[in-house]
């Protein structure tokens, strides 16, 4: 499962070094607010001109460059199965589902509910049975449980429901801490969680130009843990960010690149990927929009710009500001995932399962979402071109008026030269109509219905499971809450 | 014949519906100076254009930034006029007040803040605490300025818990029944609104208005 992107660029080498260039006098002059004290502390330490008061702290080029050169160029991230092993970095490209939905699309009822345990259980359930999901994320939050405990049961759902890559939970250091730990007991020790990272991080710096205290205090626990983080700004344009494409490059630019000085000076070597959630706000509405055109080419140029720093890097495809799964989610998803992926966005985020801006989650769409992306994965990898695929023996064979339907080449090459649809309909009028005329929506809650009745995910290592179990009782007694599941 | 007040209470509304805070303000030097009554020049003035602004935005017409400059362009103007109210009229009529901000924890303002606009745009006075504030500082400026409405803002799961903070807090001050609460930010809902005993929920900016007006009675 590993797909390289295209070349698809949209900014030249020179373009690329004025938004650098750019982004130089921002932190410069500008800075970033940094509410985490020790993060700004050894921002000062190193050479930042540091505004205590205001916890701004003005970065000069320098520290950038050294950061830069301490960043690895490549990430591994590992499954509880070795085999699913993300390697993040030049042109590849992976999928991950959707992240932390507050809302499900309910299964039988198609409303909008709460998103409670169980769905997120579902979730990765899914994702462990969708083959063109390279990752699975925390899908929804688990709503039905007190939030001071939440974070270790929805880690214990992923580690129990997949063997997949998967996320951690940079909220905060205590949080951060107990997904090191749960990870450590997956991983059989501490040591072998650094050499070989399970939990990928999120540190979303909030725009314009500020890092938050909670999400730092997270990107420092796991720069010291080496598991990798992604920084990945949500700038809006023409709310939070400048209205213009260009000028939220350089502010996000400065926001990325600021963080991952906070991450080199925590610890040198710590993986980052170069990440963005930065869209354009509907100004009309004031509304987020995910599904934008401009969301892509903010992809792309993310992409450019991530390799134009040696860094891997993250993005966003696959958003939509559609409600329910339908023509307009078709129309966004499309767009954004196949752009994302063709610029070669290593990791691309929010690529199945998401609806209305992300506050939404749903099952069938990510049936559909699963089969845009293997759609997108044989787009990715083009026309092969040489003797073998040129075909000039077989044309010779058949030659005028035959057909190729009989020939052993076609066996041999079918199933890699086409991409075999799961749950596109191809089928004529009369045969779509005597089964039950089904649109794709109708087709994909069946599906989605199926994998969760039959998957079944390799269990846990009974040990390890005890172990897990063992630490969230720990946690719920230091916060005096439970969800009693065990 | 048009007299000459009506020419400048046209130019103040114009002003804004043009989206242009200088005319805004150089409208309200004229005014001032031609001795029009600085509480009309703001009402049939610049109010007037203002409401015509969040028409159009309400409306799909405007767009968000246009409303913005607009609200901006007026709070300019007020600087020039305010000063010149005298002591007897100060009362100036509004909707009412509303006290709003984001939750401790949550340093997300850019929704807050256009709720904050279209609040001042439709007559409301508003009273803006910023992102990030403490519990206990909205318990005391609802004491200290009674607002008839307080507005939470949150847009994360991990901070929205706060909001219920806010509302267990004012009531063990007994002023729960002094205020009306709504809530609002991405990860809320209607049933959110109703689990933590608030007054009501504003799904967008827009909604968020029609519900404030609602529980003041003035809709």
């Amino acid at each position: 499962m590993q797909a390289r992107g295209s070349e698809l660029e949209i900014l030249s080498h020179d373009e690329l070094y004025e938004v650098h260039r750019a982004t130089m006098e921002i932190l410069e002059n500008v800075g970033v607010k940094v509410l985490e004290q020790n993060a700004l502390k050894l921002l000062k330490d190193a050479g930042a001109i540091v505004d205590e008061r205001e916890k701004i702290a003005r970065i000069p080029e320098y520290l950038v460059r050294e950061a830069l050169k301490k960043a690895p160029s490549r990430i591994s991230l590992y499954g509880r199965d070795r085999k699913y092993k993300l390697n993040l970095g030049g042109y590849r490209v992976h999928f991950s589902m959707e992240g932390t939905s507050v809302f499900v699309l309910d299964l039988e009822t198609g409303e909008r509910r709460d998103s409670t345990y169980t769905d997120l259980e579902h979730f990765f359930k899914l994702a462990d049975a969708l083959e063109n999901i390279h990752h699975a994320s925390i899908t929804v939050k688990a709503r039905d449980i007190p939030e001071p405990i939440a974070h270790v049961y929805e880690m214990y759902a992923g580690f129990k429901n997949t063997t997949k890559t998967m996320d951690g939970y940079t909220y905060g250091h205590t949080i951060s801490m107990d997904t090191i730990k749960m990870a450590s007991i997956l991983a059989g020790g501490e040591e072998n969680l650094i050499k070989q990272p399970m939990l990928l991080g999120f540190h979303n710096p909030v725009s314009p130009l500020q890092h938050s205290k909670e999400l730092t205090e997270g990107l420092m626990v796991y720069a010291r843990y080496k598991q990798p983080v992604i920084i990945a700004p949500e700038d809006q344009a023409g709310a939070t960010a400048p209205v213009t494409l260009a000028g939220l490059l350089v502010q996000q630019n400065a926001e990325v690149l600021s963080g991952i000085v906070i991450a080199e000076l925590t610890s040198p070597g710590a993986p980052v990927l170069y990440g963005t959630v930065s869209t354009i706000t509907d100004m009309k509405t004031g509304n987020l929009a995910y599904g934008a055109v401009e969301a892509a080419l903010i992809n792309v140029a993310s992409a450019q710009l991530a390799r134009f720093y040696s860094l891997p890097s993250r993005g966003t495809g696959g958003g939509t500001e559609s409600k329910i799964p339908d023509i307009q989610a078709g129309i966004e998803k499309a767009v954004t995932l196949m752009m994302a992926a063709m610029a070669g966005i290593n990791f691309i985020y929010v690529a199945a399962g998401a609806l209305e801006s992300t506050l939404t989650a749903s099952y069938e769409q990510a049936v559909i979402d699963n089969e845009l992306c293997g759609i997108v994965l044989r787009a990715l990898s083009g026309i092969e071109v040489n003797d073998e695929t040129l075909a000039i023996d077989v044309i010779k064979e058949v030659g005028p008026g035959g057909h190729f339907l009989a020939n052993k080449h076609t066996l041999k090459h079918l199933k890699t030269e086409h991409f075999i649809p799961k749950i596109i309909n191809r089928q004529m009028r009369d045969i779509w109509e005597k089964s039950g005329s089904k649109d794709l929506r109708q087709v994909a809650r069946e599906k989605a219905k199926e994998i969760l009745t039959k998957h079944q995910p390799e269990p846990l290592e009974t040990s390890v499971e005890k172990e897990l179990r063992a630490f969230i009782k720990e946690v719920e007694e230091r916060e005096r809450c439970s969800y009693k599941m065990f | 014949m048009v007299d000459a007040e009506e020419i400048i209470l046209n130019k103040l509304a114009n002003a804004i519906l043009k989206y242009d805070p200088d005319a805004a303000v150089e409208a309200a030097k004229e005014a001032l100076d031609s001795g029009v009554d600085p509480v009309k020049a703001i009402e049939d003035g610049l109010a007037k254009g203002l409401r015509i602004v969040g028409e159009r935005f309400g409306s799909g017409e405007a767009f968000l930034a246009e409303l913005v400059v607009a609200a901006e362009a007026m709070k300019q103007a007020l600087k020039v006029l305010e000063p010149a109210i005298s002591k007897s009229s100060k009362e100036k009529k509004t909707l009412g007040k509303v006290l709003i901000g984001t939750v401790e924890g949550d340093i997300h303002d850019i929704g807050k803040n256009i709720v904050s606009t279209l609040l001042m745009v439709t007559g409301f006075e508003v009273i803006d605490l910023g992102v990030d504030v403490p519990t206990q500082k909205f318990v005391e400026k609802v004491k200290e300025v009674k607002p008839h409405i307080l507005a939470l803002s949150a847009l994360m799961t991990t901070t929205m818990t706060k909001m219920e903070d806010v509302i267990e807090a004012l009531k063990k001050e007994g002023l729960r029944d002094k205020v009306k609460i709504i809530v609002g930010g991405a990860p809320t809902s209607k049933k959110w609104a109703e689990e933590i005993g608030a007054d009501g929920h504003g799904a967008d900016a827009m909604e968020a208005v029609q519900v404030v007006k609602k529980l003041i009675g003035c809709l």
